[in-house]
């Protein structure tokens, strides 16, 4: 790593932002160049500073006492003047009732039946992995960080990832159906080492974590965070999180295809 | 009658985050009046919109709501433009690019640290606060201000360079005046 690219690295390096990689190959450099060196005790001096408490502004005690005030006379003004009285309009009452069932219908039957029965269950472990898979997506696509091995072959993408990992991921080609490989990378999810397999759709990347869990195996659920959407499941002995702002359908398309496609190379 | 369960429900949410929510909209509005009147506000439209909370991160969704009201307050008071010019003058130092020699720092007046943090333009000084003051992460900062990921980080960056450049420059120059 050169002082250039550190340099672009140093922010996120300090907040705690790169992947375990990324952070490895930020310390090899300090190793050897006291100038970067330098760069970071300045921040961190900086950082302590400011961390200190003193430029906290703390609100006066009377203010939560003066909001809770505020919300109940707000409360209070709109229970006395009600905004609309269905008694006056009972026309305009039965439209609105009607544009409100149609809004719980819609709302109601978007879901794709295949959905219902196997949407992830949100429990907080659940939950914590789906925030972190997001994270490491998100930060692939930030630090110019997308792949260690740049490869379309799964034949140069797996090799690689033998001696740093403990377990040989499946790595499936998957081109010929408008998915190609772009490579591959070590990330940290879940408090373990994994691996991040890298593919594109268009112009849309997707980031799919794989690592082994003692676990049986779980049909597909979809998830959706923060406008992008998050595929899981476990196969085999591997939970996979599939993470993309691709669409819903295609990254379904992409997570079955990869299933069936891991299930036929796993038989003898 | 008042509806006790969403007042309940706002005491529990909301209330928690009063204090981020004030030390925030201190540091977008400089003085104690300003930044109790938006968190009054901010409040309010917090418990008006309260069931469109959806059990997310509280405090990110206040946050959000409190910059919002902070930003329009600003723009009414016309106070950015006046932000800007006054970065101006106070910071006009090179960038490390022609001078590549690195400074070294070392004890940080506390009170100046103060000073150089309130003359940095609002884009810098929120990302700032809540990085260092609130420690939440990039993901949450750039939910909260509305910005690309990308983005936080080279505002966290830029900020973090002007407050060292302009601490060593004011220090320099007391060491200087007491000479």
């Amino acid at each position: 790593m050169q002082c250039k690219e550190f340099k672009a690295l140093l922010p996120a390096y300090l907040d705690g932002e790169l992947d375990l990689i990324q952070s490895i190959e930020v310390e090899k450099h300090l190793d050897t160049c006291d100038t970067c060196l330098q760069l970071v005790e300045n921040e961190r001096v900086l950082q302590t500073a400011m961390r200190t408490g003193t430029l906290y502004h703390a609100p006066r005690a009377a203010l939560e006492r003066n909001i809770l005030r505020a919300v109940q006379k707000s409360e209070r003004a709109t229970v006395v003047r009600p905004l609309f009285n269905a008694g006056r309009y009972p026309l305009a009452a039965a439209f609105a009732a009607l544009l409100l069932l149609a809004f719980w219908a819609g709302g109601r039957f978007r879901v794709l039946p295949s959905d219902t029965g196997n949407i992830a269950k949100e429990t907080a472990a659940g939950e914590k992995v789906a925030n972190e898979a997001l994270s490491g997506h998100l930060r692939s696509l930030m630090v110019h960080h997308l792949t260690d091995v740049v490869s379309s072959d799964k034949h140069t993408v797996k090799p690689w990832f033998n001696g740093k990992i403990d377990y040989s991921p499946p790595v499936i080609d998957m081109a010929d159906i408008g998915f190609p490989l772009a490579g591959g990378r070590l990330d940290y999810l879940d408090g373990h080492p994994v691996t991040a397999l890298v593919y594109r759709r268009q112009k849309h990347v997707i980031n799919l974590f794989l690592w082994p869990v003692p676990a049986p195996d779980a049909k597909i659920s979809l998830l959706s965070r923060r406008g992008y959407n998050m595929i899981t499941w476990t196969q085999s002995g591997l939970t996979y999180w599939a993470v993309s702002d691709l669409n819903a359908a295609e990254l379904r398309e992409f997570s079955q295809h990869y299933q069936e496609r891991v299930v036929s190379t796993n038989r003898p | 009658m008042l509806d006790q369960s969403k007042t309940r429900r706002f005491e529990r949410i909301v209330l928690p985050h009063v204090k981020a929510a004030y030390n925030l909209a201190w540091w977008l509005l400089r003085n104690e009046q300003d930044a109790e009147d938006v968190v009054q506000e901010a409040c309010l439209r917090a418990y008006k919109h309260l069931d469109r909370f959806r059990g997310e991160d509280a405090r990110a969704w206040l946050l959000t709501i409190v910059r919002n009201e902070g930003y329009d307050w600003l723009d009414r008071n016309r106070r950015r433009e006046r932000t800007v010019s006054l970065d101006q003058t106070s910071i006009d130092i090179p960038s490390d690019t022609d001078n590549p020699e690195v400074l070294v720092m070392r004890n940080i007046d506390m009170g100046l640290l103060h000073e150089g943090l309130e003359s940095l333009p609002v884009e810098f000084r929120e990302v700032l606060v809540l990085r260092e003051l609130e420690e939440l992460s990039y993901r949450e900062i750039a939910t909260i201000a509305g910005i690309p990921l990308g983005t936080v980080m080279s505002r966290l960056a830029r900020g973090r360079k002007r407050l060292q450049e302009w601490l060593h420059c004011r220090t320099s120059e007391e060491v200087r005046d007491a000479v």
